[in-house]
């Protein structure tokens, strides 16, 4: 595990970022709330799939009575994310501000993954160095933040 | 005269479509690690790790796993929490 992350004494998440990490992870909420602004976003068809194969009818009006509240949830996370940017420093989490943190960064690999093309295994094989290194970060910073979260359940 | 055969009725009526259960599917997808796919069913449903790791390589392996099951607003808020993980869950009758 890398030293980003430390677990306290009280059940509690240490949270380094250093510089240029901070400056990334603040261009992947940029990103985020960009998700569906043009019309056939792969990161929006990736994050909103439909909960009823199908069924339009159904997958619709699930998303009417959902969908919001997804939208909602996504934002506080991305806020919470952003509050520990701006911090600058050090910050200690308590286990909902670790898992917000958690969500968004997924949701940030997710959305870029999608918009890199990667839909199977083998399309990683294809992705330039940027987009490899980038899809590498998310997914350190993911495993390691399950890791310690994984502990406190 | 005999009188007429009483109509007995059943106790047991036809199960309709929508008595049958529901259930939430999760997908598998090449974006999404295997621990963090265990440490969701850990965290929503409460399954303990073996459980969760075995759902999780069903999806892994075998492309999908119903993951919980019950009735129809069970599911769908679940398919909602698992959604908002960035899993890609949907809901089926069985």
């Amino acid at each position: 595990m890398s030293d980003r992350f430390r677990l306290t004494r009280d059940g509690r998440i240490s949270l380094r970022l250093h510089g240029a990490e901070a400056a990334f992870l603040s261009d992947m909420v940029e990103m985020l709330e960009g998700v569906g602004r043009v019309e056939g976003d792969p990161g929006e068809q990736r994050l909103n799939v439909p909960a009823y194969l199908g069924d339009a009818e159904a997958a619709n009006e699930w998303r009417r009575l959902m969908g919001g509240q997804i939208e909602d949830g996504r934002a506080r996370d991305r806020r919470i994310l952003l509050d520990i940017i701006a911090a600058s420093g050090p910050v200690t989490l308590g286990f909902a501000q670790a898992e917000a943190i958690l969500r968004v960064v997924n949701e940030s690999r997710l959305v870029l993954a999608a918009r890199l093309g990667v839909e199977v295994e083998s399309d990683y094989e294809d992705l330039d160095v940027g987009g490899t290194v980038a899809l590498h970060f998310l997914g350190l910073f993911i495993e390691d933040l399950t890791e310690l979260l994984s502990e406190l359940l | 005269m005999t009188a007429p055969a009483p109509v007995i009725e059943s106790d047991v009526s036809e199960a309709t479509d929508e008595d049958r259960p529901w259930q939430v599917v999760v997908w598998d997808d090449p974006v999404n690690t295997i621990a963090y796919v265990i440490y969701v069913f850990r965290k929503l449903f409460g399954y303990n790790e073996r459980k969760a790791t075995e759902l999780t390589m069903q999806v892994h392996n075998e492309g999908r796993s119903a993951v919980s099951d019950g009735p129809r607003e069970k599911v769908e808020a679940e398919c909602y929490q698992l959604h908002a993980y960035g899993l890609w869950a949907t809901i089926e009758q069985t």
